[in-house]
């Protein structure tokens, strides 16, 4: 029971910070990583009774006592809405447990809720407006999920968090920064496994959290992981290995900042991202075969192609493998074993929604590591785009502007914090013209 | 003494002046002929004037204009010599400094001169330009008058001499398209009168092209071509036919009359270099949309490769810019969608409030519209030989569920499909009158597999945008599900396929519109009619709800991310190679091709660039990168000095950033493009 005793002070402590809102129920069964969400209004969620019978009931009493003063208040300050009375009165009862919906604009505490409902009587014709739009807050407020969720570390603790749908992962981020005390370095992420497929999946700073938690099953074993992934912004750090990947290694290794910086200005900062023009043999699983067959893999801007048998490698012979709109990518653990895959450094591109093996899953193998790196953080280039980019500048920003010392208890490297942005080109660096003779150019300096 | 007068068809005659005595003028004066071409173009004399070498030029202008005695406006007239290919114009150096004696042929013509302008939309114009300033400046005048930014992109290019289109030419049928182009204040008077401004709401240019076109066609975008005249333009392009094509850029540093360029004569204005630098909605109407139009004949005529999914995607967004740009109504999904439901909401709420019905409201706005209607349904998985079976289906929310019949609908449906982030693949044969949907349902272990059949178009096109709407989360309550209805009626009306009896196809029947139209005419051929138009139907549903700008923009977006985009290609001869190569030039690269296989050999980049430099004596190219490394080439499809500005060029575009002011810095440019003098 100590466990569950401290996911209820960490509940608390989270109630605290959304002091403004209410908790929905919350399932926080020992096991069950990911604890039911619930949700109020019209979406309704059918497995929600079925969890919450499956607490123990001493767990739903700590969690009612918690939970009972907040709803009492907030149910007094919701009775005293008209307009949104019977909308509380649905919501309470759609389940075992109190909810409602978030009043906080309306009503910033509750002190002031009388206040306001004085100020409606004064005044008809500002209220009217007033009430329209509390009353519209309330609604788009009940359809807010809320989910309360636990993350392991990376030494199998957790921690406890509550997140709601408009949440993004980057704000999560930045929650759990305060909570672990760890160095904000922009590796940190979030991350899903799924033990049934073996895979797992960084999920970028911009997805929501709660969106993709309800796609899990019920008896879901997937994990939320908070770990430090150092290549996390690889193809940022360094783009050279992914837009000069014909290079040799050596090549490759003696390459300059300034050198990096432009092509990341070539490939994300002009008027349309351009994708790394990967291509090589990838084995494929085919369909429901144990199969790996050989094929030539091309990745474009529009989606994953292959060179058809006996066909050449011009675009218009291309056939299409894979588009990116409706697939996730993810990496495979030790595939060689569970599916006789030629090696352990193997992808899959999937719905989101698909949870276990079916012939719906594209399974692609690497020959090797470095391979795997390329393909999977060039996929996300092709299939986010510049977000992708606009996320790892704001996790540079918040590497930089966050790191404040006295958090830093255990901060075992410093974190890189070039500052790169917008260094432009100074008119001094401007060679001389090719004139007749020889024109001599700084090329380095020039295009920055 | 006698002056012949030429006039240009042919016949001369001659006529007597008055007599100028060899000895007035003393032994070193000597008689210089000058041909005066009049303002009209219709007649052109010549003189002979008696002179010294230290007469400068404006004496020489003033004296044969006092000559002339015609009583015209001569300022727009300089001198032009005709053997040195080389105008006069700096009237303060005399005869002997510009090394003129008596054997020259002087040409006193008007610098500006009509000129055939073909813009990136394959639309041609006759406009009046400078053909004395140098083709920089020539470009940055038509791109301010044409209301185009950044000028410095764009450029000149001299068609090929193609022997088989020149009996084209002769019909004459070409000639009713041309606009004319005719500048208010005369010629040399536009740079300065016309300033660029834009309506601040829709960031149209107001004062100059609407001027002359009323509503501003090069804002708009052309029809596209009806397939049997997109495929007499069309011809399949080898790297070496994409090097002839390319060979003509105009050398920027030099004028038309010193490149051979005549009056009336025929040059296409096109994106040259391929990087575009802050296109901005707001300001870039016109620039946008030529951008498109150049983008969209790039993908007809396959001056560039694409695969056959892109081309579909090319082509569900032009027929989506078409149906936008010629729709009387234009639909406007610009505006936020969010807002729009909560706006919608609000004026429902309103309603109810001042009705005074307060206890009804959540019941009010939450009334989501339902369909229920008898359909067939398949499911492949279960019963592969069962064929497609009747059943009452209803949509609610974003869930379809279906019952043995109308009569059992209120009881519990035999089964029910959530559609929130499934698939929506038109299964349609409108020839066939097949009308289904295939919906792929994700769910844990996989795909669900439906097919749905409907009867008729309408019934489609509702069912259809329902599940479209409920694959991303919406219900038929969002705003945007009529004009969703409306679009998939419209897309099935296609004049290539039979409009519905009674019912007749929209404004959209004038536009000769139909699937082949918006691919290239290969493609074309290859896939029949009814499977374009499903593929196209497919992609489409992807897009249908961009904006006219926001369409094209994701069309150019597309286009730049081709692997291929913007490589320019030049036939040369490598320094020590002994066969023809191809080389390509790019933004950030040069790449080294093999001719017979089109495979990139070698790529450099321009990052590594450490010099280049150009012998004009033997034209050839040496450029000097990292690591002692040199090319040195000679180009044989072109001059080498079309090679030379694009490599400048990009090094020009890339020294631009959103801080400068908008001026543009031509000394710098010339300093990196020219270099022959």
């Amino acid at each position: 029971m100590d466990s569950i005793d401290a996911m209820f002070s960490d509940l608390l402590g989270e109630i605290d910070n959304l002091s403004q809102s209410y908790i929905p129920a919350a399932n926080t069964q020992e096991g069950l990583p990911v604890p039911l969400s619930e949700s109020i209004g019209s979406i309704s969620f059918p497995d929600l009774n079925d969890s919450l019978n499956k607490l123990e009931d001493h767990d739903l009493d700590v969690l009612m006592i918690q939970l009972q003063s907040q709803s009492t208040i907030l149910e007094m300050r919701l009775n005293s809405d008209q307009q949104t009375s019977s909308l509380t009165d649905n919501q309470i009862a759609t389940s075992a447990m109190t909810q409602g919906s978030d009043s906080a604009a309306a009503f910033p505490a509750p002190s002031n809720a009388a206040e306001s409902s004085g100020a409606v009587q004064t005044s008809e014709t500002q209220t009217k407006t007033e009430k329209i739009k509390l009353a519209l807050k309330k609604l788009n407020e009940a359809k807010v999920k809320k989910l309360i969720v636990k993350v392991m570390m990376s030494d199998e603790s957790s921690k406890i968090l509550m997140v709601d749908d408009r949440q993004m992962v980057r704000e999560l981020l930045d929650t759990l920064f305060e909570k672990t005390h760890c160095d904000r370095s922009i590796g940190w992420s979030l991350c899903e496994t799924n033990p049934e497929l073996q895979t797992e999946r960084d999920i970028e700073d911009h997805e929501c959290l709660v969106e993709l938690l309800s796609v899990w099953t019920r008896h879901s074993e997937n994990k939320l992981y908070f770990l430090l992934r150092p290549q996390k912004y690889v193809m940022f750090t360094d783009p050279h290995l992914f837009y000069m990947w014909k290079k040799n290694k050596k090549y490759l290794s003696e390459i300059s900042e300034e050198a990096k910086e432009l092509l990341l200005k070539e490939n994300f900062k002009g008027s349309t991202l351009i994708v790394p023009n990967l291509e090589n043999v990838l084995y494929l699983k085919e369909d429901g075969k144990k199969v790996w067959k050989p094929r030539y893999f091309i990745l474009r801007a529009s989606g994953i192609y292959f060179v058809p048998k006996g066909k050449t490698k011009i675009s218009s012979d291309l056939a299409c493998f894979v588009h990116f709109e409706n697939v996730n990518i993810y990496t495979a653990n030790n595939y060689k074993q569970k599916y006789r895959a030629p090696t352990n450094f193997c992808f899959i591109l999937k719905h989101p929604l698909i949870q276990k093996e079916s012939h719906y899953i594209k399974f692609l193998c690497c020959e090797n590591e470095h391979t795997l790196l390329l393909w999977v953080n060039s996929i996300r280039i092709a299939k986010y785009g510049t977000i992708l980019y606009e996320s790892y500048q704001a996790a540079k920003e918040r590497a930089a502007t966050l790191d404040t010392p006295q958090l830093n208890d255990y901060k075992d490297s410093p974190t890189k914090t070039k500052d790169v942005e917008d260094y432009e080109l100074q008119d001094d660096f401007i060679p001389s013209p090719p004139g007749h003779t020889c024109c001599f150019l700084f090329f380095t300096m020039m295009i920055l | 003494m006698h002056v012949k007068v030429h006039f240009r068809f042919g016949f001369t005659t001659e006529m007597h002046w008055t007599m100028i005595t060899a000895a007035e003028y003393g032994d070193t004066s000597w008689e210089l002929s000058v041909h005066v071409d009049q303002k009209d173009g219709d007649e052109s004399m010549r003189f002979k004037l008696r002179v010294k070498g230290d007469l400068h030029i404006g004496g020489l202008m003033l004296k044969l204009v006092e000559k002339i005695k015609a009583p015209q406006d001569w300022s727009d007239h300089a001198l032009w010599w005709e053997q040195r290919k080389c105008w006069l114009l700096k009237t303060h150096w005399t005869l002997d400094k510009y090394g003129i004696q008596a054997d020259a042929d002087l040409r006193y013509t008007p610098q500006h001169k009509p000129l055939l302008l073909q813009l990136p939309n394959m639309k041609t114009i006759k406009m009046v330009v400078s053909f004395s300033c140098v083709v920089f400046k020539v470009v940055t005048d038509i791109c301010q008058t044409l209301n185009i930014r950044r000028p410095e992109e764009l450029s000149l290019l001299k068609p090929p001499d193609d022997p088989s289109k020149k009996k084209k030419k002769k019909d004459k049928n070409s000639a009713q398209d041309i606009w004319d182009i005719d500048l208010p204040g005369g010629p040399g008077a536009y740079s300065k009168t016309m300033t660029a401004t834009y309506d601040p709401e829709n960031g149209m240019p107001v004062s100059a092209t609407s001027l002359w076109f009323g509503e501003n066609p090069l804002a708009g975008c052309l029809p596209n071509l009806p397939p049997a005249e997109l495929a007499k333009i069309y011809q399949p392009l080898s790297l070496v036919d994409k090097a002839i094509n390319n060979a003509g850029w105009l050398d920027s540093s030099r004028s038309l009359m010193e490149q051979d360029i005549q009056d009336e004569d025929k040059l296409l204005l096109r994106f040259k270099y391929n990087v575009f630098f802050d296109l901005n909605p707001k300001y870039d109407a016109v620039r946008i949309t030529q951008l498109y139009e150049q983008a969209r004949w790039s993908i007809l005529l396959e001056e560039i490769d694409c695969t056959e999914e892109e081309m579909l995607m090319f082509a569900s967004l032009q027929y989506h810019i078409c149906k936008l740009t010629m729709s009387s109504e234009p639909l406007d999904h610009s505006n936020e969608p969010e807002i729009d439901e909560v706006e919608a909401a609000l004026s429902n709420l309103e309603v109810t409030l001042e009705g005074g019905h307060t206890d009804r409201i959540l019941e009010d706005i939450t009334d989501i519209p339902e369909l229920a209607d008898s359909l067939r349904l398949f499911r492949p998985k279960r019963l592969t030989l069962r064929p497609y079976k009747e059943y009452w289906f209803v949509f609610k929310d974003t869930t379809i569920s279906y019952f043995k019949n109308k009569e059992t609908a209120s009881g519990e449906p035999i089964e029910q499909f959530h559609l929130r982030g499934c698939e929506v693949v038109p299964d349609v044969n409108v020839t066939d009158k097949k009308f289904g949907i295939k919906l792929l349902l994700p769910v844990a272990d996989g795909m669900n597999e439906v097919y749905i059949r409907c009867d008729n178009e309408t019934q489609y096109a509702k069912w259809k945008a329902a599940c479209i709407l409920a694959s991303k989360g919406k219900t038929m309550a969002y705003s945007s599900y009529k004009s969703e209805v409306r679009n998939i009626q419209s897309f099935l009306q296609m004049k290539s396929l039979a409009p519905p009896p009674g019912q007749a196809a929209p404004n959209l029947d004038s536009m000769e519109m139909n699937a082949e139209c918006f691919v290239s005419p290969r493609y074309a051929k290859k896939h029949k009619t009814k499977q374009l138009t499903a593929r196209i139907l497919e992609a489409h549903q992807n897009i249908a709800r961009l904006s006219l700008m926001e369409a094209k923009m994701r069309f150019i977006q597309a286009w730049q991310s081709l692997p291929e985009f913007g490589i320019n290609y030049y036939i040369v001869r490598f320094k020590g190679s002994k066969k023809d190569e191809i080389l390509g030039i790019s933004y950030n690269r040069l790449i080294r091709l093999d001719m017979s296989s089109g495979l990139p050999v070698t790529t450099w980049r321009f990052a590594n660039m450490k010099q280049w430099n150009v012998n004009w004596e033997i034209r050839q190219v040496t450029i000097e990168f990292d690591q002692n490394v040199t090319i040195a080439f000679c180009c044989l499809s072109c001059d080498c000095k079309v090679v030379h500005e694009f490599i400048g060029g990009y090094i020009f575009l890339s020294t631009r950033s959103k801080d400068q002011n908008e001026t543009l810095d031509d000394e710098l440019f010339h300093k990196l493009t020219g270099g022959q003098e």
